[in-house]
């Protein structure tokens, strides 16, 4: 069975980020903890995310649902350009692919260095 | 052939992908293809669950054939008839805060695989067939 673990780190930049490390799997079985997780921050008070996908090897469209999802609650956003609200930290090369295909890099900046991330918030 | 039956419900969902996946690395796919066939196969089987048989219980057979230049992958289910090759392709140019949230998976299979064919078989059940070619060294 896939497994999801969520840790949450709260950083501070510019504005204070909250970053849900996400470790394991995410597909249909475990999609609904990653989307539950954020929702709870944003109750908590969190208005930045960063999602840190360094240790996801696999993620199917139910991920990007769950993105699609948090991308939406999140707000703040423009027709034209990405959201200033969400963030990706190293995807793998096989997700940055599909992130690619879906288009979401259009609309979600995509980061390679968790200071670089926090501070372009 | 390989084969394993797997009952459908997402608590199985990873052992039929880890399952296709085993086949493709065995068959020298790259990663790329071997991600591929395995989301391909994720995607379907989570379709199967969710709208063939919507939450009851049943089974998802899946097949795998290693051919010298393909992995082809065969599902095979009694849940409701269910054709996903005819799933209309979410519009990827609508900005994202106006897109419709489902659609991906079926997007994705289509998009990733070299062959996607559906069938009806003789005694009323679901037949996918998808086919990843390996890329020519």
């Amino acid at each position: 069975m896939s497994s999801l673990k969520i840790n949450v780190v709260n950083k501070e930049g510019r504005v204070p980020v909250t970053v849900l490390q996400l470790i394991g799997q995410v597909d249909a079985s475990t999609y609904t903890s990653l989307q539950e997780k954020a929702e709870e921050e944003k109750k908590e008070g969190a208005d930045y995310m960063l999602l840190d996908m360094t240790e996801v090897g696999y993620m199917s469209s139910a991920g990007f649902k769950a993105m699609h999802s948090i991308y939406s609650m999140l707000g703040g956003i423009t027709d034209g350009g990405k959201t200033p609200h969400l963030g990706l930290l190293n995807p793998t090369d096989e997700v940055s692919r599909i992130v690619k295909t879906l288009g979401f890099d259009s609309y979600i900046n995509i980061y390679s260095d968790l200071d670089e991330a926090i501070s372009a918030f | 052939m390989a084969r394993i039956v797997i009952p459908a419900d997402y608590e199985h969902l990873s052992l039929a992908y880890e399952f296709v996946e085993a086949q493709a690395k065995a068959l020298g796919l790259s990663n790329a293809e071997i991600y591929d066939i395995k989301l391909a196969t994720d995607e379907a089987v989570t379709n199967i669950i969710l709208h063939g048989y919507c939450g009851c219980e049943g089974e998802i057979q899946v097949d795998v054939e290693q051919h010298e230049n393909a992995l082809i992958v065969v599902l095979t289910d009694c849940g409701r008839l269910y054709d996903p090759t005819k799933k209309i392709a979410p519009d990827l140019n609508v900005p994202l805060s106006r897109r419709s949230k489902g659609g991906m998976g079926v997007y994705l299979m289509k998009k990733n695989l070299d062959q996607m064919s559906y069938q009806q078989t003789d005694d009323g059940r679901n037949r996918l067939t998808m086919v990843k070619k390996k890329a020519l060294a």
